[in-house]
């Protein structure tokens, strides 16, 4: 077991890169804009299934332009969606917000049914060209190691975004209080669709990165928006900080959990979820949950 | 004017003999399996399954202000409580099911509220999300248990001793329906109600008034939960399966979609939510495969038009004709 720590540990950040991508996107879109966006994993599998056309050639130039593209696209559908739809709801409660986001995500998915179908698809050809490397005897997949430091650099050049840019402190000035930021005369509107665009543009990364080492399948939405809902909770909503600490939190617990109680590996996440609800209910980097 | 007066008149009428009405619709309930073909009787059936669930859902949705994306986790463990103790260990007495139903669903929407209720709007709505697919995972997964996504299969139980089939199984949904529509009724205008409409129009308010207000909201999910549970555990022998997708967040949006399609501002709104429900999706699953798209769009049409539900913005547009008169 001890020679293989490392290798979990690898895993478990390599799964932690993935689950930061996308909740990043959805904290960052709910600090913004206060909409808690349930079509956020849908945008996620819709981003895989993009990619997918793109990353079955074997052209590694059309696939870098698949990884372009398909986070590009899907930002854009983002934008489309918060210009189109979700601008109408920022007044109105939080039911009605929740219920055309959820609505949305159950349209996606379908369309996404619709065009290429229920089977899964696999697209595998970069991941055996890349090959393994060898750590401590055992073989663990280059292309894994390339999406923790794609996950990492992404993290970073947000961060530095966000805390020393100008458009990164008029995002948070938007986050604090969008109603004073827009009497100081900031676009807030040019903001919350901004926003959304980096939001779509980090759920389509995930997506186009998560697949070629598994499939594009129906179901993938669900289970990324829920297992990024843990991340936030864990981590506070609102907070990337909290987003990636409470990303290498589940990464890791998956990572050793399937190995050291494979029956229960999830629910023992769901235990240290409802342990951090119980200690600290705003999560770890959460701050007081107010109404704006 | 003459149409608003019209739909006064209707009104008025029905107001004044709602006696008269309510016997009415029992009667015709009663009525059904001898008029009607095995389908109907399900269908109806059904619709008061979906009746029950969703008033259950509106107690905490619509009187206390708590929308549960995970609603389809109560449900779901109704169901399975039948099939469970039935399939293992060869219970068969409807009786002992639907107690040991109410059972399993009062225990675990105990737990999971005291955690939920904790937070409120956004953050309530992501927790009960979460923990709604715990549930639907972990039948995935205990395969040897719950038979992963194959399922199983239900059988019509005994009741009083007596082999049930559609018919007798149909009288015990509509006597439950009944009796829980009428609990509901009594809930919601009893001071534990009042309290809890309180609660909706302003936490903090009624806080101060000395409202333990978390509490009284945990009560109402348990409430909310154990009418879930009942639905369940009528869901399973109706339809004779149990699968893991009864405990898929797509269901739990089915049971907020057929609460705002009736509205969820007056008490029977989920009912007439939940007959049209029932009915339209029959019809329309059987003629495309784009249900899930329908279903959708529907949801946001909803969230965009019709913040009453579609019965409630009829009657606030005909209230309107009518005082406008």
């Amino acid at each position: 077991m001890s020679a293989l720590i490392p290798i979990f540990l690898l895993n478990g950040i390599y799964y932690a890169a993935l689950l930061f991508l996308i909740s990043a996107g959805l904290t960052l879109i709910f600090s913004v804009a206060r909409i808690l966006n349930l079509a956020h994993g849908a945008l996620f599998m819709l981003g895989a299934y993009i990619a997918s056309i793109f990353l079955m050639y074997n052209d590694i130039r059309i696939i870098i332009l698949g990884f372009v593209l398909a986070p590009l696209t899907i930002g854009l559908v983002s934008v489309a969606i918060e210009r189109g739809l979700v601008k109408w709801i920022y007044n109105r409660e939080q039911e009605y917000q929740l219920l055309l986001t959820y609505g949305l995500s159950l349209v996606i998915s379908d369309i996404v049914r619709i065009t290429f179908g229920t089977q899964p698809i696999s697209v595998t050809g970069l991941v055996n060209s890349m090959g393994g490397v060898d750590i401590l005897g055992y073989t663990f997949p280059a292309y894994n190691l390339v999406v923790i430091v794609a996950a990492v650099v992404v993290g970073i050049v947000l961060g530095v975004f966000l805390e020393r840019t100008r458009l990164g402190w008029i995002i948070r000035a938007c986050s604090l209080d969008s109603e004073m930021s827009s009497a100081l005369g900031i676009n807030v509107n040019l903001i919350f669709a901004f926003t959304f665009f980096l939001g779509g543009l980090l759920a389509g990364l995930g997506g186009a990165l998560i697949l070629p080492p598994t499939v594009a399948m129906p179901g993938m939405d669900v289970n990324a928006l829920i297992e990024s809902f843990i991340v936030i909770v864990i981590g506070g909503l609102g907070s990337i900080r909290g987003a990636f600490i409470g990303s290498l939190i589940v990464g890791l617990i998956r990572s050793f959990g399937i190995y050291l109680f494979p029956e229960y590996e999830l629910a023992f996440l769901y235990i240290i979820m409802a342990a951090v609800l119980l200690i600290r209910p705003r999560g770890l980097f959460g701050k007081e949950y107010r109404r704006v | 004017m003459s149409n608003g007066g019209g739909l006064n008149k209707i009104v008025e009428s029905l107001q004044k003999n709602q006696y008269y009405f309510i016997l009415a619709v029992i009667a015709v309930l009663f009525l059904i399996p001898s008029v009607s073909s095995r389908y109907y009787i399900f269908l109806v059936g059904l619709a008061l399954i979906y009746s029950i669930w969703a008033l259950g859902f509106n107690i905490l949705f619509g009187y206390t202000g708590l929308l549960s994306f995970g609603h389809a986790a109560y449900l779901g463990i109704g169901a399975y409580t039948v099939a469970l103790l039935m399939n293992k260990l060869g219970i068969m007495s409807y009786e002992v099911l639907l107690l040991a139903s109410i059972a399993s669903s009062l225990v675990i929407s105990m737990a999971v509220g005291f955690l939920c209720v904790r937070y409120t709007e956004v953050y309530f709505a992501l927790l009960t999300l979460a923990f709604g697919e715990f549930f639907f995972a972990i039948t995935y997964k205990l395969y040897d248990l719950t038979g992963g996504s194959d399922g199983m299969s239900v059988l019509y139980p005994t009741f009083l001793g007596q082999q049930m089939n559609l018919t007798s199984l149909y009288y015990v949904i509509v006597i439950i329906f009944i009796v829980s529509t009428y609990v509901g009724w009594r809930i919601v205008n009893s001071p534990f109600g009042k309290t809890l409409q309180a609660i909706r129009e302003d936490p903090v308010k009624a806080e101060f008034a000395g409202i333990p207000v978390k509490r009284y909201q945990w009560y109402s999910f348990i409430v909310s939960g154990i009418y879930s549970g009942l639905a369940g555990a009528l869901y399973a022998p109706l339809f004779a399966h149990v699968v893991p997708d009864l405990f898929h967040w797509t269901t739990s949006g089915e049971v907020l979609f057929l609460t705002l399609i009736g509205g969820y501002r007056f008490f029977l709104g989920p009912v007439f939510g939940a007959v049209i429900y029932a009915f339209l999706r029959s019809y329309i699953t059987a003629y495309t495969i784009y249900w899930p798209l329908i279903l959708g769009l529907s949801v946001m049409i909803i969230a965009l038009g019709f913040p009453d539900g579609v019965i409630g913005s009829i009657i606030r547009f005909i209230s309107k004709r009518i005082s406008r008169r």
